[in-house]
């Protein structure tokens, strides 16, 4: 049980808590706030994203959103681009339902928007999976505990 | 992360790749309308102002559908999201039929939180597995990776071929799928 949850969710702030992991790979030289996801649109395992509040998206590696199956019947979904690190990458932006799994409390089941790039035959992805503001922060609350790496989530809407 | 360039964002001084990708894409039209071409030099200026100010001007009543998707697509070189988002609704409105409309209307709709429910139980698994990470993804750099209970369960260079590994059966929410990057 993380320390504040009894404070937070009573007070109607937070619905659920989970414990994240400082680091997205093991040599990183920089904290981050890794969580857990998992895909509602298809029976699959989560993965890991990095909340980044500057990225207007939730960017998810290609390989792994078609195992999610969110790019099928994603022929016309809309075009956008996005820069990654300094590198200018095209790919569409699609929706899906992911899954913030709590650790203590309840999880929370989000429709967010991703954007999915093109990749060449045989390319692979070497960028992390973000969790971006409009694609999905902005509609939940949340607060960090660096002291124990808690992670405390709720809805904007109280009656979800 | 680099330390010369923002983590993430849709602000780039080169637009030619997405133009390339719509030129493709049979939705585009090709227009070369004053409007949008003013919209499109202001946002490679990367002036928002002009940007906003050109979009809330316009009587979008005498453009398609097309028209409306370039001037969402010059918002969100500019991160300009809201402004895109009430293009959308406005394109919604405007032609109801639309299906490109309407797809990009969704998209730009805020997130929306569909429910709740209690905790899955898998916690004490995902400990395990984030305590597997820390202390063992090293020497897995390059590859994908299927870790359940703070067990390896597999490990492949494709994804595909990590599929082959581990099974439907083992791929449940209690095992974390990641590829670990260098």
């Amino acid at each position: 049980m993380a320390k504040f949850d009894a404070a937070l969710f009573d007070s109607g702030f937070a619905i659920g808590s989970t414990h994240y992991d400082d680091h997205y790979h093991p040599d990183e030289q920089q904290n981050r706030i890794v969580l857990t996801i998992e895909p509602v649109t298809n029976k699959y395992s989560p993965t890991k994203m990095i909340v980044d509040t500057g990225a207007p998206w939730c960017i998810l590696d290609p390989y792994l959103a078609e195992a999610w199956d969110v790019t099928s019947n994603s022929d016309r979904a809309p075009l956008t681009s996005l820069t990654i690190r300094g590198e200018t990458r095209t790919g569409r932006l699609l929706r899906a339902s992911i899954l913030l799994q709590a650790t203590n409390g309840e999880d929370l089941t989000v429709e967010a928007t991703f954007f999915i790039p093109f990749i060449d035959p045989d390319e692979e992805w070497t960028y992390p999976n973000f969790l971006g503001l409009s694609g999905f922060l902005d509609r939940i609350r949340f607060a960090v505990d660096a002291s124990e790496n808690a992670f405390y989530f709720g809805s904007v809407i109280d009656a979800v | 992360m680099s330390l010369n360039y923002p983590e993430v964002g849709t602000r780039t001084p080169n637009q030619a790749p997405l133009r390339k990708a719509v030129r493709q894409d049979e939705t585009s039209t090709g227009t070369q309308n004053p409007l949008l071409l003013a919209i499109e030099e202001a946002a490679a200026r990367e002036d928002r102002a002009a940007v906003s100010r050109l979009i809330k001007k316009a009587d979008w009543r005498s453009y398609g559908p097309d028209d409306l998707i370039r001037a969402m697509q010059s918002c969100l070189f500019l991160d300009m999201v809201l402004v895109a988002r009430e293009l959308a609704y406005q394109g919604r409105h405007l032609f109801p039929n639309d299906k490109k409309i309407e797809q990009w209307a969704i998209v730009l709709s805020p997130p929306r939180v569909i429910g709740t429910r209690p905790a899955s139980g898998n916690a004490v698994s995902l400990k395990a597995s984030q305590e597997w990470f820390e202390t063992n993804s090293s020497r897995y750099k390059g590859q994908w990776v299927a870790v359940r209970e703070g067990k390896l369960l597999g490990a492949a260079p494709k994804l595909k071929e990590l599929h082959e590994q581990v099974g439907p059966d083992q791929r449940t929410s209690d095992t974390i799928i990641v590829k670990v990057l260098y």
